[in-house]
């Protein structure tokens, strides 16, 4: 039995890993100023959906094979962007001339290690790794904030147009479509608990938003492919510690890590005995077609929302149907 | 067995591609862009990292030179000059000349991962004579230049190259500080942009009205020999009716008096602040008209008129600005009369 705790922590966890090089810097350039607000609609929204999500009972439709091949579509999908998302980051700031391949096996010969060792190991490590996150976020908050210029807030004129929905759907699909994953694995979910964790986690990220166009503006933040570690470089702690990006970017690996431990979780156990086989597949697949891939990680970046947004879709309207026939 | 495999391909996978001993890398300190005959001329200071602290006679610094037809080219000549391998994060100063286009220099900056660009970028005007340099007090001119800006409160996160170049990409005008050198390196005014394009240097008065309008700490003002020191103020924009006021309020301390007045008084203090809010209003008046005439807006007035009003096609030369300047002279230092 999983504790409301930890259900809490995990919630935060998967409401947060998909923006990562990918969801604040498509919703920033998308919005401009203007995706403060979207996110926040965004996030009140998703809001509703998942407490009408976490409604249901899922114990039945998780075990029906359209339930599994959602599930496995949507833990092979979110590893593969944490590999993305992880190697890119690490061969364009850290490892510069390390080749991708061994920046990517490393971290998936660790996620194999988290996923062998079970599911109360992963969520320990959630638990001691949320410490750090928070401290960390905490710092990276009352330094950045003090740099916040009101002007690059405006204009901040409302013009609801294609961009601006578009803002508010993918907020919708990167908080809550990950989520799906957390009650699949915890069959005795509890509601109030994941969706605290969600509004903790959202929240992060509503607040990350603010101070990435509160200090970088919204025209230089959609200029980086990174604006929130571009954000992290910003942070001057007293005039003495500065430069310590590549430490508060553990936050942001955090979340990649667990996130990929509990997609991969997930797949081992669907697949029992043949998963060493399938996670072999996955790695060589995300290693040859996309992270060496640019075409494939560009799409990857461009149409996320999209993608996740039909396995959202599927969820609500099936339980619906379901719902109406019990 | 599979612990120590993970254990060790862990060890042995990460890291080793980039990994560099400290005296295999030149670190950079400051970087020089001119731009001469259509040729990017650009100059690496570099730590010598050989150097003993104890010996005074060791060079602590050296630099390297290349030159190229775009900037990217001029880079990796000076790279192909340098014995080790060019290390960038420690850059603190970018010191280029006016005939450099900021925007020009920019995306090479920002795509190279190897550049971090959180430093400040200053103007000169022969790069060679700053480089060249060496100072008694701090041996790297990089950082001398650095302690300078730090020294007159420059060197703060909206100044840094990122933000400067956001400025530029929105459209406004910048200003940019000047290293002179005068037996030692100095900042004595800045150069002042309209958007890309370099305008003219401030004269010594205007970069002191400029310094206070930045709320800049002791600043003096002065008026028939009497002078006071600003160190509290405040400048605010009112924006009414499709026009925009100008609002600057300080608190001054008398710095010398030359004509009688006796402090113990509370109607000296009125006769100087109103004396002095009269030539504040007439320096900032006049200051910023000379601004409208060389179109550099580099008090974003129009970018605050813009927010309000941002249908608005009015320039900065054409706009109508109102003021409202208060200086309140409140201290008197440690005396209460003139002293003569």
């Amino acid at each position: 039995m999983t504790s409301s705790r930890v259900q809490s922590i995990l919630a935060f966890t998967l409401s947060r890993c998909l923006y990562f090089g990918l969801g604040i810097s498509f919703i920033i350039n998308k919005g401009k100023n203007l995706s403060i607000l979207a996110c926040l609609i965004g996030f009140i929204i998703g809001y509703f959906i998942l407490r009408y999500i976490t409604n249901k009972d899922f114990k039945s439709f998780s075990n029906s094979l359209l339930g599994k091949i959602i599930i496995v579509f949507l833990c092979i999908y979110i590893t593969n962007y944490t590999l993305i998302a992880f190697t890119i980051l690490a061969s364009n700031y850290y490892l510069t001339n390390t080749p991708t391949y061994f920046i990517a096996i490393p971290l998936f010969i660790v996620i194999l290690y988290g996923v062998k060792c079970g599911f109360p190991t992963i969520t320990r490590l959630s638990e001691l790794l949320i410490i750090i996150s928070v401290f960390i976020f905490i710092i990276i908050s009352i330094s950045i904030f003090v740099n916040i210029r009101i002007d690059n807030y405006l204009p901040m004129i409302l013009k609801i147009d294609i961009n601006f929905i578009e803002c508010i759907i993918s907020t919708i699909v990167y908080s809550i479509t990950p989520n799906i994953l957390l009650l699949y694995i915890v069959k005795d979910y509890n509601k109030n608990a994941i969706l605290k964790g969600y509004i903790f986690g959202s929240l992060s990220i509503f607040l990350t938003i603010i101070g990435i166009i509160g200090v970088l503006g919204s025209n230089l933040a959609s200029i980086y492919r990174y604006p929130e570690y571009k954000l992290l470089q910003q942070i001057n702690i007293l005039n003495f510690l500065e430069k310590q990006e590549t430490f508060f970017a553990l936050i942001w690996f955090i979340d990649l890590l667990i996130t990929s431990l509990i997609s991969q979780y997930i797949i081992s156990t669907i697949f029992k005995n043949k998963y060493n086989t399938i996670a072999l597949i996955i790695v060589i697949i995300s290693l040859i077609f996309f992270i060496n891939n640019y075409q494939n990680a560009l799409f990857i970046y461009n149409n996320t929302n999209y993608i996740l947004l039909i396995p959202l879709i599927i969820f609500l309207f099936i339980k619906s149907k379901k719902t109406k026939s019990l | 067995m599979k612990k120590i495999l993970l254990i060790l391909l862990l060890i042995l996978c990460t890291g080793c591609y980039d990994y560099n001993e400290l005296n295999e890398i030149a670190i950079i300190s400051g970087v020089g862009i001119d731009k001469l005959n259509n040729e990017y001329v650009v100059t690496y200071e570099v730590i010598n990292t050989e150097a003993s602290k104890e010996s005074s006679n060791d060079i602590k610094k050296y630099n390297v030179k290349g030159n190229g037809g775009s900037l990217s080219e001029a880079f990796n000549n000076v790279n192909e000059t340098l014995a080790k391998k060019a290390y960038f994060e420690q850059i603190k100063v970018m010191v280029i000349t006016k005939n450099v286009n900021i925007l020009d220099i920019s995306d090479y900056l920002f795509r190279n991962e190897k550049i971090n660009t959180n430093f400040y970028l200053v103007l000169c005007n022969d790069i060679d004579e700053i480089f060249d340099f060496t100072s008694v007090n701090e041996p790297n001119n990089s950082i001398a230049i650095y302690n300078l800006l730090k020294q007159n409160d420059y060197a703060n996160i909206t100044n840094l190259f990122d933000l400067k170049i956001n400025t530029l990409i929105e459209g406004y005008d910048i200003s940019l500080p000047l290293i002179t050198l005068d037996n030692e390196l100095s900042l004595k005014t800045i150069g002042i942009y309209n958007n890309n394009k370099f305008i003219r240097y401030l004269n010594d008065n205007e970069y002191r009205i400029y310094k206070y309008l930045s709320n800049k700490k002791d600043i003096l003002i002065n008026s028939n020999d009497n002078s006071i020191k600003i160190y509290n103020s405040k400048l605010n924009y009112n924006l009414e009716n499709n026009s925009i006021t100008l609002k600057y309020e300080a608190k001054a301390e008398i710095n010398s008096l030359n004509i009688s007045y006796d402090l113990r008084d509370i109607n000296s203090y009125n006769e100087l602040s109103n004396e002095f809010t009269t030539v504040t209003e007439n320096e900032i008046t006049n200051f910023i008209k000379q601004l409208q005439i060389d179109n550099s807006d580099i008090l974003n007035i129009l970018n605050k008129y813009k927010l309000k009003y941002p249908d608005s096609s009015i320039t900065f030369k054409d706009l109508t600005i109102n003021y409202d300047i208060n200086v309140k002279v409140d201290k008197a230092g440690t005396a209460f009369k003139e002293v003569k």
